[in-house]
């Protein structure tokens, strides 16, 4: 893909996947506290 | 790297931003040596209430202050003094930032006398009941009043600006600035009135007794946007530059502003988050600051995908394939842009220090975690990592530019946030893992839990201290390498004409800036917020029923009046 085709037609999917990514990790890690702080009831 | 737009700089201007780059560079010498004694001391390698004649306090203070209030203001008046001349196309008015760097200089030698006389072991947050000695407090509100003078050299010039450029948008890299100070300004004045109005007479002796819980609240009132402060100063940079560095463009500047606003309407209400087993303040009050607590997390949420976008379309037009192919095609190790290095590293780390916040800032999950070593793990991953490596990276890019110097040992100079990267995530496993299995913070473990002749021996958190020995000492590692980088550079020869010259990006999606030209109704926003979220704080505090207190020292369990004869020993009749 030319430079100019991308700067005209640019949709960051990439970036889009990443955060997708980014908000599962995140919510894995909290429930994941959130399971300790049920464990200590 | 090359391209770069230069600026002359008078020699005046030139002298006043090294100094405020190089002095706090060398006072964080002795705050890293701090630091380093500190996971020496957890570990039990030192079994000691003092070592080389600092007392463990004493050097946990010197750590905090230097590294997270010393160098961060020093260098966010250096980055603003810089950048925000450079980005206007103007000069900086130097009468009023010499009084502001002569204020803060002042400042900082008085609280530094203090803390390494031994008359001010009272932490970077300065709790009352613990007492400091009067020039530790004096200092500390020379400081800040120093950075406020700063801020308000930089207004006229952004209002000039305005006049002459009717229409245009302000650029982002003023706008970053201008929310940094206005954080700083507003989360300030609660902080000075705790020092002038409560703790200075106080530590003078006019008064005997403090509040606590009002002093406390006043303090995170100042202490979280603190941590904005510290951030946003490295978010201009993210937004503004690093989108260069990666050879591409930043993605939407109108997102970089709407999230420079958002920053100054969510940073401040949030102060209870810090303050969720404080039992005067009520319920609903900490859960409206939870609630904000995860408002202040969205500006950070939409950083991550901005960046993302911006880093991807620089990788792009380096032939990234796949969704994931543009992580990998970052200029890593380049050594043109080797700042590049530094703002992505802290990137890096910044992604566990994200979930690691908002898990803090969950309020019944807060209790596992609260006044533990979760905590500074968690904030080692931001204040030590983002805005440390940003700070760095941008300090040394000041001193080669400001100077007319080359950077000196490029490949150390680089190598040093990776290094530092792996060292702070081995240290903040160690501190976080410890945390979740009751490790304290602020505590000599050496002195008793670490220690097999205590018998307060707790073998199980052997395993977590070590880890984060290990880590502090590879995280000590990076920083004598940057040490010898910025030094080295520092005094080698000058090759070329000073001149202000920073990476600034273009944008791929340059918006107007709409609702988002003015300060002015999100300034009003943000303060009608915080009378929300602070009002039933307030009364709370105010209506509470608890004692006053008089001030203490943290090796002592008498207060210091008593000792010094001011107060009145209560007696016992002999039956």
């Amino acid at each position: 893909m030319s430079n100019q085709v991308l700067e005209e037609r640019f949709v960051p999917k990439g970036a889009i996947a990443f955060f997708a990514a980014l908000v599962v990790f995140y919510a894995m890690l909290w429930f994941t506290m959130y399971a300790e702080l049920l464990g200590r009831r | 790297m090359n391209g770069l737009i230069k600026l002359p700089v008078e020699s005046g201007a030139r002298r006043l931003v090294l100094i405020e780059i190089v002095l706090p560079v060398v006072l964080l010498v002795l705050g890293i040596y701090a630091g380093l004694l500190q996971v020496l001391f957890r570990a039990g390698v030192i079994q000691a209430a003092e070592f080389g004649g600092w007392e463990y306090y004493q050097g946990l203070t010197l750590h905090g202050v230097v590294n997270a209030v010393v160098f961060t203001t020093f260098f966010a008046v250096a980055f603003g003094n810089a950048l925000v001349p450079y980005a206007l196309g103007m000069r900086l008015p130097l009468r009023w930032a010499w009084v502001s760097a002569g204020m803060m200089i002042a400042g900082t030698l008085m609280a530094a006398w203090a803390i390494l006389a031994g008359k001010a072991s009272v932490l970077y947050t300065f709790y009352p009941p613990l007492m400091a000695h009067p020039l530790f407090y004096i200092g500390a509100a020379l400081l800040i009043v120093g950075s406020w003078i700063a801020f308000f050299n930089w207004i006229p010039l952004y209002r000039r600006w305005r006049r002459e450029h009717p229409g245009e948008k302000t650029p982002l890299a003023v706008v970053g600035i201008f929310a940094t100070f206005i954080v700083w300004l507003i989360a300030t004045i609660a902080v000075a009135i705790e020092v002038v109005v409560l703790l200075i007479p106080w530590s003078l002796g006019w008064t005997q007794e403090v509040n606590v819980p009002l002093a406390r609240m006043l303090f995170w009132f100042f202490g979280h946007p603190l941590v904005y402060f510290w951030l946003l100063p490295a978010y201009t940079m993210y937004y503004t530059m690093l989108p260069r560095l990666a050879g591409g463009k930043l993605y939407s500047d109108k997102v970089g502003r709407l999230v420079f606003i958002l920053l100054i309407l969510f940073s401040i209400p949030v102060g209870a988050h810090h303050q969720y087993t404080e039992p005067v303040i009520s319920s609903s009050a900490k859960l409206l600051h939870a609630f904000l607590t995860f408002a202040v997390a969205l500006p950070s949420l939409i950083t991550a995908f901005t960046l993302a976008a911006s880093l991807e379309y620089g990788a792009r037009q380096r032939g990234a394939r796949g969704l994931f192919d543009w992580i990998v095609k970052q200029p890593f190790f380049s050594m043109d842009a080797w700042l590049f290095s530094y703002l992505i590293a802290g990137l890096i780390i910044f992604i566990m220090g994200g979930i690691s916040g908002i898990i803090n800032a969950s309020y019944s999950m807060n209790v596992v975690v609260h006044n533990t070593s979760w905590i500074p793990g968690h904030f080692h991953l931001t204040v030590a990592g983002p805005v440390l490596l940003a700070f760095l990276g941008m300090s040394l890019h000041l001193l080669v530019s400001y100077s007319g110097k080359q950077l000196r040992l490029k490949r150390w100079a680089v190598a040093v946030p990776y290094l530092w990267l792996v060292g702070v995530f081995i240290f903040s496993w160690g501190m976080m893992r410890g945390g979740l299995h009751g490790e304290p913070r602020r505590s000599n473990l050496g002195m008793s839990y670490l220690n097999p002749d205590s018998p307060f021996y707790h073998p199980e958190w052997k395993l977590f201290v070590t880890v984060t020995m290990i880590g502090g000492i590879i995280m000590t590692l990076a920083m004598i390498l940057y040490f010898a980088v910025f030094f080295t550079t520092a005094l080698s020869r000058r090759s070329g004409e000073a001149a202000a010259e920073f990476p600034l990006s273009e944008a791929y999606h340059d918006e107007p800036a709409g609702a988002l030209a003015n300060f002015r109704p999100w300034l009003i926003a943000a303060v009608i917020l915080i009378a929300i979220a602070y009002t039933p704080m307030v009364r709370d505090v105010l209506r509470g029923t608890f004692n006053t207190a008089p001030g203490y020292e943290p090796h002592n369990p008498a207060p210091v009046q008593q000792m010094e004869g001011e107060l009145d020993t209560p007696t016992v009749e002999p039956e």
